[in-house]
């Protein structure tokens, strides 16, 4: 009885809510708010195949591709600090600071090096998104028990084998948060970068859109960039959930935001 | 010791990149004139008003995260009913980008710092929020149990059972959403044109002032380390009793 009573909430509330922003944006003047139903007319008469060819793909390359840098180097480079001290001593304090530098403010960088290239949005996102995978990789590779170590070692795995079927896998769930993070910042300088300087892209629509007063298409935008971003999350959650089924400190997963 | 040579090590292959030219003519001045001009500006005060109006940016953002997302986050952890109601609108939400809302920002309320405060609120709510939610679903059913054959005043319950159960998950909360509220503070200055180190930066490139342009990114880099010790020395003293931090686990 209970279960169905929440079930009918989380059922209810959304549509009544959409019902709500319809009901009362019928006939806005507000030209911020407009009607949700222009809203709606908007999104589909805007976002045709060739449009979303023209301006979705482009942002979607740019944001994969760096993504996938990011999270890539920051691996490497977070299993290499985390396995030697040495290293660690060494490039601790330029890390830190690095990982503090907000990336947007990197944009101009990029835009400096690259002009308006996809190659320094690629860039831009790989050097913003990095940091996240590099400390919780380290993090990770640190707090590998030392049981299992000397077990390798006793077992004489060698670094590879000891690398790929030890020390990573007991990291990884240190390493996907850290990769989880990095993807809402690719996604963020994706968008950002293209408001910035781009000719093409989901965020320079959008920006375009509000610069020429078109509030109904920047609306438009904005909904499609809101679903993009809960598709590609549900996408990387499915993803991780796969990778993770064996461990398990993952199912009881509180902390694993 | 090793640190400062990785700074040192650093800064002197960036000067040699610098010095080369191997990159064209401006993009790349050297770190020694880099640094200079952050010496300036620190010796003529120039720095500190756009660095205080970021800072109070994220004070007041973060000011706003709070008060919303910690009682939120402990209703929604107590009232399954409530969770359940908000869970899809929340879930839907919490993945958009926040500067998704940038540009309906802008049109309300202008480059200013009420567009900062909106836009921090909007993209650094959500993991203080889930955080809190996932401390209050951490209390152990035995402890709320307890408290309630003692018959513990509501204030009492709160104090001595929910807050400190909730508060090293609290503590990482503000940990993501404060680095959050400083990269979408400087997004508001950089590409809104609200006050702060993020607008110096953008107005110095295309001023072509890139040494400047370099200054202010690395004070905006000094300022994150800045947040980042705070809020760890504010977190250790807090939960110096907590297990976790006893046994210096980070």
């Amino acid at each position: 009885m209970r279960q169905r009573l929440y079930l009918a909430a989380e059922i209810a509330v959304p549509v009544l809510l959409l019902a709500f922003w319809w009901i009362v944006s019928t006939g806005s003047t507000n030209p911020f708010w407009p009607p949700l139903s222009d809203i709606w007319n908007a999104f589909g008469s805007t976002w045709t195949w060739e449009r979303i060819q023209a301006d979705v793909f482009p942002s979607l390359w740019r944001m994969g591709a760096g993504f996938f840098l990011a999270a890539f180097l920051g691996i490497v480079l977070g299993t290499a600090i985390g396995m030697s001290a040495r290293l660690r001593d060494f490039a601790d304090p330029v890390l830190q600071f690095l990982r503090a530098v907000p990336p947007p403010a990197l944009i101009p960088v990029a835009l400096l090096f690259f002009g308006l290239d996809d190659s320094g949005k690629v860039f831009l996102i790989t050097l913003g998104a990095i940091w996240p995978v590099v400390i919780s990789t380290e993090d990770g590779v640190r707090s590998v028990e030392s049981t299992l170590r000397d077990v390798s070692k006793v077992y004489r795995l060698g670094g590879a084998k000891t690398l790929f079927t030890v020390i990573l896998p007991s990291a990884a769930p240190q390493i996907f948060a850290g990769v989880r993070t990095c993807l809402s910042i690719s996604l963020l300088l994706m968008v950002i970068s293209e408001m910035v300087g781009s000719v093409n892209g989901l965020g320079h629509f959008i920006i375009q859109s509000q610069r020429t007063l078109d509030i109904s298409s920047m609306w438009a935008g904005m909904f499609l960039l809101g679903i993009l971003g809960y598709l590609i999350t549900a996408v990387f959650l499915l993803g991780q959930r796969r990778v993770l089924r064996w461990h398990p400190d993952f199912r009881g997963g509180a902390r694993q935001d | 010791m090793r640190g400062l040579i990785g700074v040192a090590v650093s800064l002197l292959i960036w000067e040699v990149f610098a010095r080369t030219g191997i990159f064209s003519a401006g993009t790349l001045p050297p770190a020694s004139e880099v640094i200079g001009v952050m010496i300036q500006a620190v010796i003529s005060g120039q720095v500190f008003e756009p660095l205080l109006q970021t800072l109070q940016g994220w004070i007041l953002g973060m000011l706003v995260v709070t008060v919303i997302a910690v009682p939120v986050g402990v209703v929604i952890g107590r009232i399954e009913f409530v969770y359940r109601s908000v869970r899809p609108v929340f879930e839907f939400l919490r993945p958009i980008p926040g500067v998704t809302f940038l540009p309906l920002l802008l049109l309300m309320f202008g480059p200013t710092i009420s567009m900062k405060v909106w836009m921090i609120t909007l993209a650094a709510i959500w993991p203080l929020l889930y955080q809190t939610y996932y401390g209050v679903k951490s209390i152990e059913r035995v402890a709320t149990d307890t408290a309630r054959v003692y018959h513990m005043s509501l204030g009492a319950r709160l104090m001595k059972v929910l807050l400190p159960a909730t508060m090293p998950f609290i503590a990482t909360g503000l940990r993501i959403s404060s680095a959050i509220a400083l990269i979408v503070a400087v997004v508001a200055e950089l590409v809104g044109g609200a006050p702060g180190l993020g607008e110096f930066i953008y107005n110095a490139q295309t001023a072509g002032n890139y040494d400047t342009m370099y200054a202010y990114i690395a004070f905006a880099g000094v300022l994150g380390v800045i947040i980042n010790a705070a809020i760890r020395r504010v977190e250790k003293r807090v939960l110096r009793w907590h297990v976790l931090h006893r046994e210096g686990i980070e």
